[in-house]
């Protein structure tokens, strides 16, 4: 009686742990040409928590060029490569865009 | 008089949302940024769209309006034979008209004559409704002109500028 109460709380344990970690899955990847010059690296993310799948706009990516703008400034940002994830959590997931490039001060 | 109530407003609800349309991302990706000063920017937004069909959502509705268990039989055999046709991996629903997006390429022409486009961000996303969508590439940028600012040697120093520029890249 008493292991089937411990395994029982284990069980639903790992059942939550999993759910909270998210699985993720890749929905696209894109690259613009690399320059010699990589030596500054800049990093942007926008995400948005979609609950039940309802989900009115995209506009949360429009952010993305700005806050890649803010990282460099007066300077070119080039080699963009672009990620496009879902992180799937129980009944709700998260929609991330992530911008990885390199800044070329003018 | 409360499940009145609930009776007109949960209607309301699901159709003000079903109508409202749940926006999906199929892909994203970010061009080269220019966030250089002195550079004059001129910002875009193109968009073109499509209206996709999603047979099994519609067979599904005709299913539900259809009183006799024959044509809902022949409504499915129907749907058997067209899913036939739309194996393969594709994003967002069917269209009608394939070529919907290829005069994109002009109109960012016409919107750019220059040629000089940077901050590009494009989108491919859907608008779902009951049965159909709205199949939508969307195209924001910026047109970027000469150098605004320049130096005492004018010209020379836009070619000094450009060549250091050429060997950064």
């Amino acid at each position: 009686m008493q292991l089937a109460k411990r395994i029982k709380k284990t069980l639903l344990g790992c059942a939550l742990m999993i759910n909270a970690a998210g699985c993720v899955s890749l929905q696209s990847v894109s690259l613009t040409q690399i320059p010699a010059k990589r030596d500054n690296k800049v990093t942007a993310s926008t995400d948005k928590w979609i609950i039940l799948g309802f989900n009115f706009d995209n506009d949360y990516v429009d952010k993305l060029t700005e806050k890649l703008k803010d990282k460099c400034e007066n300077g070119q940002i080039r080699g963009i490569l672009t990620k496009d994830e879902t992180t799937s959590y129980f009944l709700v997931f998260k929609r991330s865009v992530t911008a990885t490039g390199y800044c070329i001060k003018a | 008089m409360r499940q009145k109530v609930l009776q007109l407003v949960l209607p309301a609800v699901a159709l003000t949302a079903t109508m409202t349309g749940c926006a999906i991302l199929h892909h994203a990706q970010v061009g080269d940024i220019d966030n250089r000063k002195g550079v004059a920017h001129r910002p875009f937004e193109l968009k073109v769209s499509e209206t996709g069909v999603n047979m099994e959502e519609a067979g599904d509705i005709a299913k539900s309006l259809s009183r006799s268990k024959q044509a809902n039989k022949d409504i499915e055999n129907a749907l058997g034979i067209i899913g036939l046709f739309q194996m393969g991996p594709k994003t967002g629903n069917p269209v009608f008209n394939d070529g919907y997006a290829k005069n994109i390429v002009n109109d960012l022409y016409r919107e750019c004559p220059s040629g000089r486009i940077t901050n590009v961000v494009s989108i491919r996303e859907m608008r779902k409704y009951p049965g159909i969508s709205g199949e939508i590439v969307k195209i924001t940028g910026t047109c970027t002109g000469d150098r605004k600012v320049r130096g005492k040697g004018g010209a020379k120093a836009s070619s000094n500028e450009q060549a250091k520029d050429t060997e950064n890249l």
